[in-house]
């Protein structure tokens, strides 16, 4: 099933990148894309990765991942051996994820969210992270995400969870 | 201290927090307050509240209701598996990115 015609590819943002010309429907991830996402690169505060297609400049999408931390209120006892006796967990949030309004249907959302979430594996080598969170802006982001196996959270039902065990069953 | 006494203090419905200041301190203090009509007790709240909020934000703390916390911890006990949709896309991924 190749719905994207010519060899993709995946590279960390740089002035290179075009990010003028990119546009998708939520002006707010255009915006972070042309004001912030590389300044924030910089300052290491955050991490975005395009998707290239056919022209080495054109973003065809991105998405960008940074760290957190989930404070516990308390883990029960008997869990602390199993589990952490740490009450906060180190956490990969996607904070965003899009793809350009011209590129729609050709399945590279999909593309992105594996990319994101193996990424977030990877460096779980070098700094650990038990889990990735997302933020969706919407509700057809959130119904993205739940078709890919995050769990929404109760309380606070825009945002997401997958345990990085289960990105650890993918990518082995 | 045991699990019952942690239990019962975390959930009283207040809780005290003292500071000890300089008198000249508390004198600004007590007089921003009034400026604000508020009492002394009250302008450190809201700042200390204003403030938390936005070190928790610039630190990317994310916060989640008991339950939500307890589902957390269950997902680390029980893994799921990637689900066939996942395992769908991550095939196509492989075969579109053979070297990442």
């Amino acid at each position: 099933m190749t719905r994207v015609q010519s060899a993709p590819q995946f590279e960390l943002l740089t002035a290179q990148h075009d990010v003028e010309t990119f546009s998708c429907e939520q002006d707010s991830l255009n915006r972070f894309l042309r004001n912030r996402a590389l300044r924030d690169m910089r300052s290491k505060t955050s991490a975005t990765r395009v998707l290239l297609l056919d022209s080495p400049s054109e973003i065809v999408g991105y998405y960008t991942l940074c760290a957190a931390s989930i404070p516990f209120d308390r883990i029960p006892r008997a869990l602390t051996r199993k589990l952490t006796r740490y009450p906060t967990h180190p956490a990969t949030l996607l904070a965003r994820l899009a793809r350009d309004g011209r590129w729609r249907g050709k399945g590279i959302g999909e593309l992105l969210v594996v990319d994101a979430i193996r990424r977030a594996y990877t460096q779980t080598a070098h700094a650990g992270s038990t889990f990735i969170i997302v933020d969706a802006l919407n509700a057809e982001a959130l119904a993205f995400y739940r078709d890919f196996g995050f769990t929404p959270f109760q309380d606070t039902p825009s945002e997401l969870f997958m345990p990085m065990s289960t990105v650890e069953q993918l990518v082995r | 201290m045991t699990d019952s006494v942690e239990r019962s203090r975390t959930q009283a419905r207040t809780a005290r927090l003292e500071v000890r200041i300089t008198p000249a301190d508390k004198r600004l203090f007590a007089q921003a307050a009034e400026e604000r009509g508020m009492s002394a007790s009250e302008l450190a709240l809201s700042l200390i509240r204003r403030v938390t909020r936005k070190v928790g934000q610039r630190a990317r703390i994310l916060m989640y209701s008991k339950r939500d916390q307890d589902a957390l911890i269950a997902s680390l006990l029980e893994p799921t598996k990637p689900n066939s949709r996942l395992r769908r896309a991550n095939k196509r991924y492989k075969s579109s990115f053979p070297d990442e």
